[in-house]
């Protein structure tokens, strides 16, 4: 076929346009994340999101060529944040921000969220902060992690932390299920991509566990949200194709261990 | 030379009233004046040797010179109202109790010299009088230096032994000679009102020294009578001292030794000095404070004082409310979660439609949201109100909760917050009165989410309870700063403030607190103390322990509903006082009795009477020895016993006079002043027969004392004259 210059022509204000459009695509997935500082409070709560270090055999991996941290980022928060504003009187700041263990500003966050860390690899400077943030009263949420494996490498690093406090399943009765609904459905939560294949479990996380560590009084310290992926129902309550009930009860878990933190 | 110059004593002229007596009409001598004045003024102004100055001035001295003499022509005379020779009577006073033997020479001994000295020879011409010793209500022949030496000076006694007399006698006046250490208490006494009401005056003479420079005493010692397991307790001793010591403090409980500390005492009469004790055993604490003076000191019977302490295992309840899940509010409960003394029950609005409830003991507790009805709020001794809007409540709500602090005696503590204090119309609520500040106006934007530092005020550095370590200032320089604050507007004219922030705004008060009828009200003017939790290490509990002390000093002062006291009362006896009220505060239909019981085991039972005007019932006992002494009253409705109440007390077996060995000189003078009395030195007894001839109680009669022939006059008239002459000589007229 003869390749005229009109046809060159066209051809490249095509070209033009799918790498302009790329870029857009990229952007927004690799915007700048907003790293905590220790300036002043806009706000009294503050979504904020744990950036760690990951094993290295999964550094240049994640997803989308993302830090495992960085997973459902930023929409996940985006979406939760305007649950908190419409179910609570909690004074949410209107965008989160990235927490390290090493940052000043740690300590002026007391809620922290950490997403697959089933890869996280923690550092004994990084360990004794953790142990610190947490007996200080400080509360985490773990997401997004599943499987036999999975939780191996996550208690690698959580049995640094606390190497004498055991992991207990989160009984019904405890108090961060009734905050302010009353959470008896133990439902697991999928990602997208593995409901896309008809599946709700990954790998061989078959069953959703619901388990914590607790501090000496008897309080919650540390909500491990394993074989689900509560991340994924916020970032994608304006998806069509997940569920909506799912979402709503994503929202659910998410709200109860903010208030929960804010309240013992 | 006064009385040369005007004829007449000063005490005359301030004792005496003014009056005129003219021979002439005085509007003619006024007439006669005015136109000597006129004629005097038109003649030397125009006066052709004069300027208008030099006129001006002669005639100012002759006009001068011409009042005075109008003045003379009005006749002018005192009228002095004097005792009748003859007919009076004055109560000579010698103190003779124990103090009366300290100093050398003995103070009794000082006395009877200035008595002896011919001194009262002119005023026995004058009056009769009669003599009585301190402790003695009839009159005795002469005094005697073997006087009873008591350990009472019990001057109201005296005095209404005294009133009484006066009653069927003219009695002109009463003098007493003594130190002033009075231990009835006639200071602002009803006997002092009858005193001043009976006219008749008392001439004090004051005997002993004012300072001793070789001695400390412990003229008292304040702690509250309750604390709390393991909470820090405030003491201050009172220690009187003349010119610089080193003092040693030490505090025994019982046997054991508690506290020691050596402390410099400067130059100032009177130390308030300051305790922090930390009591952990519950029951009553028996306290011994005692200081001496390093190097020895001449008294050691006012080195010592007794109080006791009860540490209560009373478990106290704080309502917690907040309008919005806040870390403050998370750091605050777990700041309190260890604490055997206080519970913090919580309501939280956490959504529009939910209220969160903890620490609550039943399932009905706070069900309905904010207690509506006295017996509801009243059962908590402290209310403590966050980031909550004052709409929140109802206006009845808001008034009760009023009434809980001015009323019940509770305690209420407003934090800061985006919807606390000014911003949450707090100010304009029917609680605003009560609050130790005028906050700022709801839409004022007191509310800053900016940080600051914290610092002690003067008042909060000698608050016991803002004690966070051994190194206080450092330990709250070191505080890492607040997340926030609020702007709490200008205090009440009885709050004090005793946590301030630095802000860019420069300083500002950050815990306030004024006392409000029964109760006390607080501000803490922040919502971000939980920065010094999250910030400082898990060893470092300077964030407990600030709030744990807050809110114990919150519920200490609060009233509870059975109480009893037992405390020492005026010669040698014991005061047992209770109140037992009903869950809605108010008095319960029962009968109280009490038992009052000594460690060695006597125990004697006690009617309770009401107290006119209050809840309180009373029993006064009579006790002989110093010791421990226990009271137990007890409640009774129909046969039942309702309640039981338990205090304890030490009755020290220093007298009352020890602990203020020198002489009590502005008692004396102040009872002087109040009755229309002198005070006097015993050196200066010449003058009291002069003072006391005026006094106007007693059979008096007038006299008139001319004022024209006072030489003071007639100097005043030749100055004026020879003024005029030297002037006119001067200015070349004569």
């Amino acid at each position: 076929m003869l390749i005229t210059s009109d046809h060159r022509l066209t051809f490249a204000v095509g070209i033009f346009w799918l790498l302009l459009a790329s870029c857009a695509y990229s952007q927004r997935l690799i915007t700048e994340p907003l790293f905590a500082d220790s300036t002043e409070a806009i706000s009294e709560f503050r979504f904020a999101r744990l950036a760690y270090a990951t094993d290295p055999q999964y550094s240049q991996g994640g997803r989308r060529g993302r830090q495992m941290w960085q997973i459902d980022w930023p929409d996940a928060e985006y979406h939760l944040i305007q649950g908190i504003k419409r179910l609570t009187r909690v004074d949410t700041a209107e965008s989160g921000v990235i927490i390290r263990l090493s940052d000043d500003a740690l300590f002026d966050y007391p809620w922290m969220y950490a997403v697959e860390v089933g890869y996280w690899v923690l550092s004994d400077s990084d360990v004794a902060r953790m142990r610190e943030y947490l007996l200080r009263g400080g509360f985490l949420v773990v997401d997004d992690f599943h499987g036999s494996r999975e939780w191996a490498a996550f208690m690698v690093s959580m049995q640094k932390v606390f190497p004498d406090r055991p992991v207990r399943d989160i009984p019904e009765s405890d108090e961060s299920l009734h905050v302010l609904y009353d959470l008896d459905q133990r439902v697991q939560i999928p990602s997208i991509q593995i409901l896309q294949s008809g599946r709700t479990y990954e790998r061989d996380g078959f069953t959703p566990q619901w388990r914590g560590i607790y501090d000496d009084h008897g309080r919650l310290m540390v909500a491990i949200n394993f074989n689900m992926d509560i991340g994924d129902a916020w970032e994608h309550a304006d998806t069509p194709q997940y569920p909506e009930n799912m979402t709503a009860l994503g929202y659910r878990f998410g709200v109860s261990y903010i208030l929960y933190a804010m309240t013992h | 030379m006064f009385e040369w110059m005007f004829s007449y004593p000063r005490s005359v002229f301030e004792a005496a009233r003014l009056d005129y007596q003219p021979w002439l009409p005085v509007w003619l001598i006024a007439l006669l004046l005015i136109a000597a004045a006129i004629l005097a003024t038109t003649l030397l102004i125009r006066h052709p040797r004069f300027t208008r100055t030099q006129g001006a001035t002669i005639a100012a001295v002759q006009i001068a010179f011409l009042g005075l003499l109008g003045w003379l022509l009005l006749q002018p005379v005192l009228l002095n109202e004097t005792l009748r020779p003859g007919d009076n009577l004055v109560a000579l006073v010698l103190d003779d109790s124990a103090s009366m033997r300290f100093d050398n020479p003995e103070r009794i001994n000082s006395a009877l010299t200035a008595l002896a000295d011919g001194s009262l020879e002119t005023l026995e011409n004058l009056v009769q009088i009669e003599r009585y010793d301190l402790s003695q209500s009839v009159p005795v022949e002469q005094f005697a230096e073997t006087s009873n030496a008591i350990s009472q000076s019990d001057f109201s006694g005296m005095f209404e032994a005294l009133l009484a007399e006066a009653s069927q006698r003219p009695l002109a006046a009463i003098v007493l000679v003594s130190d002033g250490l009075d231990t009835s208490g006639v200071q602002g006494s009803a006997t002092e009102d009858r005193l001043v009401a009976s006219g008749v005056p008392v001439f004090t003479i004051g005997v002993g020294a004012e300072t001793i420079a070789d001695d400390l005493a412990l003229t008292d010692v304040n702690v509250a009578a309750e604390a709390m397991p393991g909470s820090v307790t405030n003491v201050t001793m009172d220690i009187l001292h003349d010119g610089p010591a080193t003092a040693r403090i030490r505090v025994f409980d019982g046997p054991e030794l508690l506290h020691a500390e050596t402390v410099q005492l400067e130059s100032d009469k009177r130390t308030r000095h300051q305790v922090a004790l930390e009591l952990e055993r519950t029951g009553f604490h028996d306290l011994r404070f005692n200081v001496e003076r390093e190097g020895g000191e001449v008294i050691l019977g006012n080195n010592s004082l007794s109080r006791t302490v009860r540490v209560s295992d009373r478990r106290y309840r704080v309502l917690h409310i907040e309008g919005e899940p806040r870390w403050e509010y998370k750091f605050l409960r777990r700041a309190l979660a260890d604490d055997a003394s206080v519970e913090l029950v919580s309501w939280l609005k956490v959504s529009p439609n939910k209220y969160y409830r903890q620490g609550i003991a039943s399932a009905q507790e706070l069900q309905d949201g904010f207690p509506v009805t006295e017996a509801d709020l009243y059962r908590y001794d402290a209310v403590i109100v966050g980031s909550v809007e004052a709409a929140t409540l109802s206006p009845q709500q808001q008034q009760l909760l009023h009434d809980f602090v001015s009323l019940r005696g509770g305690a209420l503590m407003l934090l800061g917050g985006s919807s606390g204090l000014g911003s949450g119309g707090w100010g304009e609520s029917l609680l605003g009165p009560a609050l130790p500040a005028r906050l700022p106006a709801y839409d004022a934007k007191s509310f800053q989410r900016t940080r600051a530092s914290v610092f002690l005020t003067p008042a909060g550095a000698a608050s016991a309870f803002l004690t966070l370590d051994d190194e206080n200032l450092d330990a709250w320089e070191s505080l890492p700063e607040l997340a926030d604050y609020q702007t709490t507007g200008e205090l009440k004219p009885a709050a004090v403030s005793l946590l301030d922030v630095r802000t860019e705004a420069g300083r500002q008060p950050l815990l306030i607190t004024q006392p409000y009828g029964n109760g006390r009200t607080f501000i803490m003017a922040t919502g971000g103390t939980w920065r010094w939790q999250m910030s400082l290490p898990v060893a470092d509990t300077r964030h407990e322990t600030f709030w744990r002390q807050l809110l114990h000093e919150l519920v200490s002062g609060t009233a509870s509903r059975s109480s009893v006291s037992l405390s020492a009362g005026n010669n040698e006896q014991l005061v047992v006082r209770a109140r037992f009220l009903g869950p809605d505060w108010r008095p319960q239909n029962a009968t109280l009795t009490a038992t009052l019981g000594k460690s060695d085991g006597e125990t004697q039972a006690l009617a309770m009477t009401p107290v006119a005007g209050t809840d309180w019932y009373e029993a006064i006992a009579a006790v002989q020895a110093g010791g421990l002494y226990y009271a137990e009253v007890s409640a009774e409705h129909e046969g039942k016993v309702i309640d039981v109440a338990r205090a304890s007390a030490r009755l020290d077996n220093r007298t009352a006079e020890d602990a203020r060995i020198r002489r009590d000189t502005g008692l004396l003078q102040h009872l002087a002043e109040l009755t229309g009395g002198k005070y006097l030195d015993a050196s200066d007894i010449s003058q009291l027969a002069d003072s006391i001839q005026t006094t106007a109680a007693g059979v008096t009669t007038v006299q008139r004392l001319p004022l024209w022939n006072m030489p003071a006059v007639l100097l005043a008239l030749l100055v004026f004259k020879l003024t005029d002459w030297l002037l006119r000589r001067r200015w070349s007229a004569i």
